[in-house]
């Protein structure tokens, strides 16, 4: 496997990552509410324990596919990785097509696709939050919600930190690294304009609202440009 | 149609939108003052009628809201539909 390679789907799988719109719309939502009932500086340690707490369920999630891939799959002789990249790169496609129809719900809002009993206790969570250990639970469960979304994308930068792995033992935690810094960038990105630019939930929420359109184009093109990767390099390449 | 019955509560719509003027940025004194005018304008409103949903509830306080301050209208509009 060519790290090259590796990197351009890694750079897709960023992309894709970078424009899911629920965990940064969470985090805005808890901010808001945590800077409201407590000091500034206490409103950003428990921004950070958020923050933490999604980084820990996305390394939760990769190290959960590494095991399952490595011990159940890759060591199985009957194993076909190319099925494996037909698959991926089919679902890939397809929530491609899925974002560009049911990501957002209708309507002017930043509605997503979640349903609507989950979106208003995730709020109602975001709202209530206290402690450290609150935020940090809530960093975890916000990535749970948008699990179908990023766990083809996951299962895509296992298998290539695996595969370069096989070229240079330390292609893997530089890849590794580079995903995780660049997949929580956006939320990260939310609290520096809330905290150092002072940007309230109004600014954040009608900018969003500006760029639903952009967003939507850019994540549906990233899956659908991500497959068509797959296909190119790993499977016909 | 399944519809669910709720009560209109001053003192927790005046305690909501103090807490989002806070989260805001908005200052406390100048909060305070314009939510009771928002609110008792409101509560003027719909005296007057003898069922209200909540969307209309919503929609009046947006619109006495929106009279003093656009941004606590715009949050407090769009705080269940952000995402």
């Amino acid at each position: 496997m060519s790290v090259l390679t590796s990197l351009g789907i890694l750079i897709l799988a960023v992309f894709a990552c970078a424009f899911l719109q629920l965990v940064p719309g969470v985090f805005a939502v808890f901010y808001h509410y945590a800077s409201a009932k407590n000091s500034r500086d206490k409103a950003l340690n428990l921004s950070s324990f958020f923050v933490i707490g999604n980084a820990v369920m996305t390394t939760l999630l990769l190290a959960l596919i590494y095991f399952s891939l490595y011990h159940f799959l890759l060591d199985n002789p009957m194993f076909d990785i190319t099925m494996l990249y037909w698959a991926i790169a089919g679902i890939l496609a397809l929530l491609g097509l899925f974002v560009f129809c049911f990501y957002y719900r209708r309507g002017k809002g930043t509605e997503l696709f979640i349903s609507r009993k989950a979106a208003k206790s995730i709020l109602l969570k975001a709202r209530t939050v206290r402690n450290s250990s609150d935020a940090f639970v809530l960093g975890l469960a916000a990535g749970i919600f948008e699990i179908i979304f990023v766990l083809p994308i996951y299962i895509v930068v296992v298998l290539e930190i695996i595969g370069s792995s096989v070229d240079n033992l330390l292609y893997a935690p530089i890849l590794l690294f580079i995903f995780m810094f660049f997949t929580i960038l956006p939320t990260f990105s939310v609290r520096e304009q809330m905290y150092r630019r002072q940007k309230n939930l109004a600014d954040i929420e009608r900018s969003r609202v500006k760029y639903k359109m952009f967003y939507r184009i850019m994540l549906g093109t990233s899956y659908i440009l991500l497959a068509a990767f797959i296909v190119s390099f790993r499977i016909l390449g | 149609m399944k519809t669910k019955k709720f009560e209109f509560d001053k003192e927790a719509l005046v305690k909501d939108l103090k807490l989002e003027a806070k989260a805001l940025g908005i200052p406390v004194g100048a909060a305070d003052v314009f939510v009771e005018k928002a609110v008792t304008a409101t509560c003027k409103k719909i005296s007057q009628k003898k069922i209200i949903t909540k969307n209309d509830l919503e929609r009046i306080v947006c619109q006495e809201l929106k009279k003093y301050n656009a941004d606590l209208a715009y949050v407090y509009q769009i705080r269940d539909k952000i995402i």
